[in-house]
């Protein structure tokens, strides 16, 4: 039983030890870049936008699809139950659960299945190659060059995505589903007009932004603890996929928490946006 | 390099009580204090695992001791940030004995990378520099692939254009002729000499089991790290 204790007294002290080192490369990357590496910022801003262009312009396509086929599911499904003739009834169901709930929590999904691995792998990969040794021999802080385009380009992208993804779920799904339902659509967009508010923009920015920075660190942290061997680069890609997906779990959950229970928080009130 | 006016050139290289651990914990240097040779060519040595690139990486800063210092110039550079020993960084170059090429960039955009970063030298003039070095290796045909696209030679004829292109006053060099055939080692060693005689290098440390090539060098130091973890050496 003490040996028990033990071992998850230890596991839940790492955890805290890792969460603390994955702020820190957040805060040194932005520090970094911001405060010192003014000269390299030509050269930082066209990492920034590889980065952009490979998360989030050539994850498009995916997130198109499924953005039509998430947006005329919910939509089908909605409208199929008679009872809700009320179309405010179906718009809120659409912003509460695709556009608050499921648009940014399957783009920070996709994501890290796409991009985070990716960054991940490419990041140990750079270590065994002495890159990163490389880099700071040329004056070149990597935190700066390597982390910090990898965070911002993956914060951009996925309020881009999400916007994009959420655009596509309600108009792309209405019109997919368009041939099961005979809902005007001026009707359809009025009351989703109505229904979206200054504190979903809120919402929507600091639950991405947070995800984003969650995910993007959480994979450049664990690509960088590889050492010497090959053989670490797929085990801290599955791991970076693991923590992330955990950590992307619990930032969304605290989100909506704050979002629709922070008026009875007093701490949270400032939150809220109200 | 332009910001060579922000620090004074390199004078003196020492360790004090430099302990460093291995990934396993395990001390590679315990206690290692030494004012290291200056203004010559060192030639490092120690069994084989004995830490001769450790010492390398620690010379270069990129490994930072678990415990004591590195002082250059008498300053302990170990307490720095990134920013503070940056200066002190574009002093040196590092020709690693493999890798150390960004493998996303073309060797050409490799031997850019430095001047395109700090824009310490005017475009036109980094250009011109980058295809010299090039073309003293061979290299022009191969600029425009990337590393893992060339063969091993020509990797690591890039890493050591890398290494003294950016004309550095301390070169630290891991196995360098390693891979390479005679006449690519005589390029290397005619570069070396027009950097020693004309481009500010100083000081230059190295690892090699080519014995040909120590005897290039008269008068080097041979520095053995098993010394220096019981006794000073002096410079």
């Amino acid at each position: 039983m003490i040996a028990w204790m033990d071992a998850r007294g230890a596991s839940l002290v790492g955890a805290f030890h890792s969460a603390k080192e994955i702020f820190v490369l957040f805060y040194g990357a932005f520090r970094e870049s911001w405060l010192h590496d003014r000269q390299g910022r030509r050269s930082i801003l066209s990492v920034v936008l590889s980065q952009v262009y490979f998360t989030g312009v050539q994850a498009f396509t995916l997130v198109s699809v499924l953005g039509v086929v998430l947006g005329g599911m919910v939509i089908l499904n909605v409208s199929a139950f008679s009872f809700i003739a009320d179309m405010n009834i179906l718009a809120e169901v659409l912003v509460v659960i695709v556009v608050r709930e499921l648009g940014p929590l399957l783009i920070s999904l996709i994501l890290i299945a796409r991009s985070g691995t990716a960054i991940a792998a490419e990041l140990g990969n750079m270590k065994i190659n002495r890159e990163m040794d490389a880099l700071k021999i040329m004056g070149i802080n990597p935190l700066s060059y390597i982390v910090y385009p990898r965070l911002l380009g993956g914060m951009i992208s996925i309020v881009c995505l999400t916007f994009y993804f959420n655009a596509i779920a309600l108009i792309g799904g209405f019109g997919v589903s368009r041939f099961f339902h005979t809902i005007p659509f001026s009707l359809y967009f009025n009351a989703l007009a109505e229904e979206l508010t200054v504190r979903d923009v809120g919402f929507f920015l600091t639950k991405n932004v947070l995800n984003g920075a969650t995910l993007f660190t959480i994979c450049c942290y664990q690509g960088l603890q590889v050492q010497e061997s090959p053989h670490e680069v797929p085990q801290a890609t599955t791991r970076a996929v693991m923590y992330s997906i955990s950590a992307v779990g619990l930032t969304t959950l605290i989100a909506s928490a704050v979002f629709y229970f922070g008026p009875m928080i007093p701490w949270a009130e400032v939150l809220t946006l109200e | 390099m332009s910001n060579r006016h922000l620090t004074p050139a390199i004078q003196s290289l020492a360790f004090q009580d430099v302990t460093l651990l291995g990934h396993e914990g395990e001390p590679v240097f315990e206690g290692m204090s030494a004012d290291l040779p200056v203004n010559t060519v060192v030639c490092v040595r120690a069994s084989s695992g004995g830490g001769k690139s450790k010492f390398l990486r620690l010379l270069a800063g990129l490994e930072e001791p678990d415990e004591g210092a590195y002082l250059i110039n008498g300053t302990n550079v170990t307490e720095m940030n990134f920013s503070e020993f940056s200066p002190w960084q574009r002093r040196i170059g590092f020709g690693f004995e493999s890798g150390g090429l960004l493998s996303n960039k073309t060797i050409s955009q490799n031997l850019m990378l430095p001047f395109f970063y700090h824009r310490n030298l005017a475009p036109t003039d980094a250009q011109d520099r980058v295809e010299t070095y090039l073309a003293h290796f061979g290299l022009d045909r191969f600029k425009d692939r990337r590393p893992a696209a060339c063969s091993s030679g020509n990797r690591k004829l890039a890493s050591l254009a890398l290494a003294l292109i950016t004309w550095p006053e301390l070169l630290i060099l891991d196995q360098p002729t390693s891979g390479l055939d005679e006449g690519a080692i005589r390029k290397f060693l005619d570069l070396l000499e027009v950097h020693r005689t004309e481009r500010g290098l100083r000081h230059l440390y190295l690892v090699s089991e080519d014995e040909r090539l120590m005897e290039t060098f008269t008068g080097h130091w041979k520095l053995d790290l098993a010394d220096l973890q019981s006794k000073k050496v002096a410079a």
